[in-house]
């Protein structure tokens, strides 16, 4: 789901308390508060960066969909690979694992009224 | 016991009993899903100031709609500082069983720009964070007697609040609101969550000096 106020791309698995564990100006992951363990994915900065990067990429409108794999994939290849640390290389590892487990589809993009 | 007479005369009463019957699908009460409009806090400018801040529902209603309470139960029992509005929340709340609540308007520290683009925001620098620890929150519960229990939040978290001020900052605006007559509304909250708080100051976030440009107070 992509909230406007935050302006930020969320998925989560369960619906509970959870953790905002940030790993950088672009993911944060959800964490479960009872065992820590990661159950969501915030991409932060989204209108923007679809525009810039997804948008033209994919060939996307609001009628599309996309895997969030791919979305994550394109954040990583903005900070490009050399800047990576270790443990943000981890947690977007994680994020990749929890997009593809879940087989999760980005059907909701930022409105683009002043972008048309 | 009802025996003879006695249930003849009882059979006659519930002949006479008229149920009415309503068609059409129930009625939606959606009481407990209704955010006060303003909420008080601080003046990111002076720690001493309280004013008022309107209260996002758009992300709240969205989250509901695909299923996800908790942030409504997040905003209830932390930014206003009271018990979600679902039946028989007096089960956690009557004398005895009473844990306090933490409100958005007790926030102890803020911040201001949050280093990332945030909507036409390219840098964030509108948006400020407000931190409260809270001892105790609301989560949905699966039980017929009540759809949310308390739970204690671990130690090592704070909750952070983050507001988008209004640019330009209008200038004392009265709301007409009863209870916030007398607090200029100054922004709007926009999003909120959990963290975990910084090892060596357990009442800031971690990582405190890298997620925002400045400490305001």
């Amino acid at each position: 789901m992509y909230f406007e106020d935050s302006d930020s791309l969320e998925y989560v698995s369960e619906d509970g308390p959870c953790i905002f564990r940030r790993v950088d100006e672009m993911l944060t992951l959800m964490i479960s508060i009872d065992d820590r363990r990661p159950i969501g994915i915030q991409l932060k900065g989204f209108k923007n960066f679809y525009i810039r990067r997804l948008r033209a990429k994919y060939s996307l409108d609001e009628n599309h969909f996309l895997a969030l794999t791919c979305a994550l994939e394109e954040a990583m290849n903005s900070i490009g690979a050399e800047a990576f640390k270790e443990n943000q290389l981890e947690s977007y590892t994680l994020a990749l694992n929890i997009a593809e487990r879940d087989s999760v589809e980005v059907r909701d993009f930022p409105r683009l009224a002043c972008g048309r | 016991m009802v025996i003879g007479s006695d249930f003849s005369v009882l059979r006659g009463e519930l002949r006479q009993t008229k149920v009415p019957l309503r068609l059409g699908p129930p009625s939606q009460d959606a009481t407990w899903q209704t955010l006060p409009q303003i909420v008080p806090g601080r003046s990111p400018f002076d720690k001493a100031t309280l004013v008022g801040y309107r209260l996002s529902q758009t992300s709240i209603k969205k989250a509901l709609e695909a299923g996800r309470r908790q942030p409504l139960f997040d905003a209830m029992s932390m930014i206003v500082g009271l018990p979600p509005n679902v039946p028989n929340i007096s089960r956690w709340t009557k004398d005895g069983v009473y844990r306090p609540l933490f409100p958005f308007a007790k926030s102890h520290a803020c911040f201001r720009g949050l280093k990332r683009p945030i909507g036409e925001d390219d840098r964030g620098f509108d948006t400020f964070a407000f931190i409260t620890k809270p001892e105790w929150g609301f989560k949905a519960a699966t039980s017929m007697v009540c759809v949310a229990e308390p739970y204690q939040i671990p130690s090592d978290l704070v909750f952070v609040t983050y507001v988008r001020l209004d640019h330009p900052i209008r200038p004392l605006a009265l709301e007409t609101t009863r209870q916030f007559r007398e607090f200029p509304v100054k922004g709007m909250v926009t999003h909120w969550g959990l963290v975990e708080c910084d090892p060596v100051d357990p009442l800031l976030p971690i990582g405190h000096g890298e997620r925002y440009r400045r400490k305001m107070w």
